[in-house]
């Protein structure tokens, strides 16, 4: 018992001391590798590169998220600032169908709002709505039917879509990068009701056997009316804070129809 | 604290039981999932046994499943404005 | 008007073509380009943390890069049995997921 506790001991001892001695060998080849990540860092050919190895930036994949992921607060009881998502119960809130609060005011560029009396004085507009990333056109007065159920909305409810990639009437298009601020349109849209599709019944059957099962399927979709579509003024755009800035690169533009 | 982000992109089907063995080591069940694994060199030896099976990146934190998840779902792009009982409450005052 | 063919006569024949299409060239050049990433990725990790790795840095020694290989290389390997002791790559079984990149000198 003793003698077994103790060669224990010793093998433990060893397992510590072996790792230490093994990490000191392979300097050399540490060595060997040095230069090319050397290379890396400083991302730039340099002249005593070794001919291994070409001279233009090893292709390794950049860092990715350097920062935690950082969130708007909390909706129900999952705090996004202090908790890490983990089921999928767990959704941020601009992730969700809620109604979003802006901390910093619109920015427009001095090009844009040149422009946008034009868009803005001829109706009608319409709008390409991004739904869960898939497009909508859209114009007033439309009946939508979309291809799905929207959870927690009754008959009667006033909904805005917020993510359009691209507005436009007759003969201006402002099209967004990906997507154009949501302060600078309306979108208002009515749910009139849950339409159902005919009762669908598939036969299901299996090799060999005179059994056959019906599977039964009926889908609902929400049906939908849009009630305005419209771009705002300038004037009402200042009049909201709507902040003037310089022409940037990855500003929406509005384009006359070529 | 640095990490490997695995995602498997080809599947180990008709390879060496190896590869298919390393990956279950690893973690990676079916195509396009995604493991975290702290670095170092045993585990790079072992991406090294799959590299034309995976894509590799490096990363500061160990991301959560839903995490990971919620880096590919859209925004639902709508949300309610007026609901109708509240509507129905501005017409009878 | 019967015309004799193989497929005609022997029934079930199956044709590989003897050479790559470009687009199966290029997809080839990317394949070797994403495993290159893969370890220079794994290469500038530990490097970081201050370690190597015996795979790796043998990759590094002995492995070209994908810039580096002649076209010979990327699309044809070794084979003792032909006459230019060469045959397209995609005769190599599973040729998608293996890497397949130095071949006896001289040949």
């Amino acid at each position: 018992m003793f003698s077994r506790s103790a060669l224990r001991s010793f093998a433990s001892e060893l397992r510590w001391t072996a790792p230490s001695t093994i990490s000191s060998a392979p300097l050399q080849q540490r060595a060997c590798l040095h230069q090319t990540a050397s290379l890396m860092d400083s991302q730039q050919p340099q002249s005593q590169s070794s001919f291994t190895h070409p001279e233009s930036p090893l292709s390794a994949t950049p860092r990715a998220q350097d920062a935690k992921p950082k969130g708007i607060p909390p909706s129900n009881n999952f705090n996004e600032a202090t908790m890490t998502p983990q089921t999928r119960a767990d959704v941020p809130i601009a992730k969700q169908p809620v109604e979003p609060t802006f901390t910093s005011p619109l920015k427009v560029t001095k090009s844009m709002l040149s422009q946008l009396p034009h868009l803005a004085g001829q109706k009608p507009h319409y709008v390409v709505a991004q739904l869960h990333a898939r497009p909508y056109l859209l114009t007033e007065g439309d009946h939508l039917r979309l291809p799905f159920l929207m959870p927690k909305v009754k008959a009667g409810d006033i909904l805005r879509f917020n993510r359009a990639s691209a507005v436009g009437s007759r003969d201006f298009t402002m099209k967004g990068t990906p997507t154009i601020d949501e302060r600078i349109y309306e979108c208002r849209v009515r749910v009139t009701g849950v339409d159902s599709e005919p009762l669908r019944i598939k036969e299901k059957t299996k090799r060999r056997q005179r059994h056959v099962k019906h599977a039964t399927s009926k889908h609902r979709y929400t049906l939908m009316r849009v009630m305005d579509v419209r771009v705002k003024t300038p004037e009402e755009l200042l009049a909201e804070g709507a902040v003037i800035v310089e022409d940037g690169e990855d500003a929406s533009v509005i384009e006359p129809r070529s | 604290m640095a990490f490997f982000r695995i995602t498997l992109l080809r599947s180990a089907i008709g390879l060496p039981r190896r590869s298919t063995d390393v990956l279950k080591a690893l973690g990676l069940k079916k195509r396009m999932a995604t493991v975290f694994h702290a670095v170092s060199p045993s585990v790079a030896g072992q991406i090294m046994k799959v590299k034309e099976l995976v894509q590799v990146e490096e990363c500061q934190y160990r991301l959560t499943k839903q995490e990971v998840h919620l880096e590919r779902k859209p925004d639902p792009g709508y949300y309610l404005e007026k609901s109708s009982s509240e509507q129905r409450g501005d017409t009878s005052l | 008007m019967f015309k004799s063919t193989q497929a005609l006569f022997g029934g079930l024949l199956w044709k590989t073509p003897w050479r790559l299409s470009s687009p199966q060239k290029a997809r080839q050049r990317k394949r070797l380009r994403s495993v290159d990433r893969v370890v220079d990725t794994l290469g500038a990790a530990l490097e970081r943390n201050g370690q190597t790795s015996k795979a790796i840095t043998r990759w590094y020694a002995e492995m070209p890069r994908e810039e580096e290989m002649l076209p010979k290389d990327k699309y044809t390997l070794f084979d003792k049995k032909e006459k230019s002791y060469r045959k397209s790559i995609h005769k190599l079984p599973k040729w998608t997921r293996v890497s397949q990149r130095v071949n006896p000198p001289g040949f």
